[in-house]
């Protein structure tokens, strides 16, 4: 993790002459201050937690940090409910050379993670072969050119390893996997023990990564999956400082063993496009280990969104405010919980959608129906849509049980077991 | 002697990712879109939005020309026209897309009355007709490629800002693309192109047949 040092260097940067505006507005300085300077921990502390609401209040090109020639990359997520996508740039960086560990990437490499190109870069400053895109519309086409390759190792979301893997079986290379890194969301047992049976010689790691984080991966895995729970662990990454607080209050919490809590954030590349100084990252992580025996710092595992308003699904998201959206056009009752889990189907995992709803009256089989032909997972994709490709199970709907009274009740689950 | 891996990059041999016989071309990794680099250059441009699918591998020498030129690059699902509209308020303003897809996503801009792009780089493929209805402002700078990501027509600054519909020939319609004895080299049909004088430029003008 940044030293505190390197986070003194990290403020006066973000607040000094040659900076965007970004960070003296946030932190009530005036144009011509001088660049910020903490002493100390308790004005580390002091400083205000960046959210995403303040990102998204600010179009990229003018919170991108100057030059704009150092942008090479720009990822677009999504925003807060009813917003639009957040633009994050990025310079071109690399933090992963401890690939190294597990392959030689001679041969070529299959990539779904963006931006593919800036892969390519990573790859070959490592010393590897090719790199070819995956495109998820046109997974048996990408995979017969990767084949021609000779690819052995891939960089991909986890819920595209489905639209792989039976091509990679058909022509018969899926034995040739060595190496396998997964982002995108966290792997459940059945998803690992899938990939483990289809791509039977691969070392299977994850990275821990968010496209408002610059200096990616934010997490270095501590160990490949291996079936073992938990199944991903990782340690923050040399270039970023976590820390973690309290959901609810935003408070410090100590990362003791077994504590849990939501990321505070901080990074800086080499000529960043956009440093982040404690940006709440969205995500609640279990502490492992205070100690990493082999990298020295505390390691973690991802529990999930703290405030989720979206899951990542085969080709789109299942949305809380798309959710609200369709339950008021059938006219019903806009509360819901939303429960996923991955289950396995005989061949490759599907995600199983449970939708508590309030509808005393509704037939709850016609009415899951019906939400699953309206409910948008991108612009021309519905949730019915996947059940037809194959790629989720049909929508089932319950009766939405009583909250706790007072309490808060989270509205988007999903199961990693 | 075979190239070695990292020397190559593979572009798919068909346009249609369903095609019977669909197979990689090998190109050598140090080719440069010197096209594209001269479109961002002369159009000034600030950020480039790609909306080619991720199939034609266009993205490894789109990213190269991005970096010789300074240029971010955002790579557009072609299907999520909302989402690469939005990028137009964040400091992009040129779009690299196929000329089937100027309907749909300036189309889209124009209802909802977003800002529009005020470059485009438009790729045709060969036996396509000409582009109906090219953007109502704006530079607008094409292209026929041979294989996704290889022009074998091209434009000069010239012709791009008179919108007119013929081309220069490149290199690649040249001499075709191979690095190995057994590639077929990509070549233009003899009877697809017609002479049609010299351009301002000095480089002689072709026309594509249909």
């Amino acid at each position: 993790m940044l030293t505190f040092a390197e986070l003194q260097e990290l403020v006066a940067y973000a607040t000094g002459p040659h900076a965007s505006s970004f960070y003296k507005k946030l932190y009530g300085m005036r144009p011509g201050d001088e660049a910020k300077r903490i002493e100390d921990d308790a004005a580390w502390r002091a400083l205000p937690q960046l959210l995403k609401r303040d990102l998204l209040a600010v179009p990229m090109h003018e919170r991108a940090f100057p030059p704009w020639k150092n942008v090479a990359s720009v990822f677009a997520s999504s925003g807060t409910s009813g917003a639009g996508p957040l633009f994050s740039p990025h310079a071109l960086n690399n933090g992963y050379a401890y690939r190294l560990r597990f392959h030689d990437f001679k041969k070529a490499t299959l990539v779904s993670i963006p931006p593919v190109a800036k892969k390519e870069w990573e790859v070959r400053a490592l010393g590897g072969g090719m790199v070819v895109a995956l495109d998820p519309k046109r997974a048996r086409a990408s995979v017969r050119l990767a084949k021609e390759a000779g690819v052995d190792s891939m960089f991909v979301f986890l819920y595209h390893v489905p639209l792989v893997a039976p091509h990679m079986e058909e022509f018969g290379i899926a034995r040739d996997i060595r190496f396998i890194e997964l982002a995108g969301e966290p792997c459940s047992l059945s998803f690992f023990r899938y990939i483990r049976r289809v791509f039977p010689n691969a070392v299977i790691v994850s990275e821990y990564s968010a496209s408002e984080v610059e200096t990616l991966p934010m997490g270095v895995v501590c160990r490949p999956l291996d079936g073992s729970e938990p199944l991903e662990v990782y340690h923050p990454h040399e270039r970023v400082h976590m820390e973690l607080i309290d959901p609810e209050s935003g408070v410090p919490r100590a990362p003791e063993k077994n504590a849990e809590g939501e990321l505070l954030i901080s990074s800086r590349a080499d000529s960043p496009a956009f440093p982040l100084v404690r940006y709440r990252i969205g995500d609640m992580v279990r502490i492992v280990e205070t100690t990493c025996a082999e990298h020295g710092t505390w390691s973690f595992q991802v529990l999930g969104r703290a405030d989720m308003d979206f899951i990542k699904v085969p080709g789109g998201m299942l949305r809380a405010d798309e959710i609200e959206r369709v339950l008021r056009a059938l006219g019903e009752s806009d509360r819901f919980e939303l429960h996923c889990a991955d289950r396995d189907d005989g061949a490759a995992p599907k995600l199983d959608a449970v939708l508590d709803v309030e509808s005393p009256e509704s037939d709850l089989e016609t009415l899951a129906a019906r939400i699953a032909q309206s409910l948008r997972l991108a612009p021309s994709y519905t949730f019915a849509d996947g059940v037809a490709r194959g790629l989720f199970f049909p929508l089932r709907c319950r009766r939405l049980a009583p909250g706790t009274p007072g309490g808060k009740r989270r509205r988007m689950t999903r199961s990693t077991t | 002697m075979e190239a070695t891996r990292s020397d190559i990059r593979y572009t798919p041999s068909s346009f249609d990712a369903d095609d019977a016989g669909l197979a990689p071309v090998a190109r050598p990794a140090e080719w440069k879109w010197r096209s594209l680099e001269s479109f961002l250059r002369t159009g000034g441009s600030h950020g480039l939005i790609s909306r080619l699918p991720a199939f034609w591998q266009a993205v490894f020498p789109m990213h190269d020309a991005c970096r010789a030129t300074g240029i971010p690059l955002f790579v557009n699902d072609p299907e999520n026209i909302p989402v690469g509209a939005a990028a137009l308020d964040h400091g992009f303003d040129a779009v690299v897309c196929e000329a089937a897809d100027i309907p749909a996503f300036a189309g889209y801009c124009t209802e909802r009355n977003r800002t529009m792009p005020k470059a485009w780089f438009v790729i045709r493929r060969p036996g396509k007709a000409p582009v109906a209805h090219l953007p109502a402002s704006g530079l607008v700078w094409q292209e026929v490629h041979a294989l996704p990501g290889v022009p074998a027509l091209a434009q000069c600054e010239h012709l791009a800002r008179e919108r007119q519909r013929v081309f220069h020939m490149t290199s690649e319609s040249d001499s075709g693309v191979a690095l190995h004895a057994d590639d077929s080299p990509w070549t233009l049909p003899p009877d697809a192109l017609r002479a049609c004088g010299t351009c301002a430029c000095g480089l002689p003008l072709v026309e594509l047949v249909c």
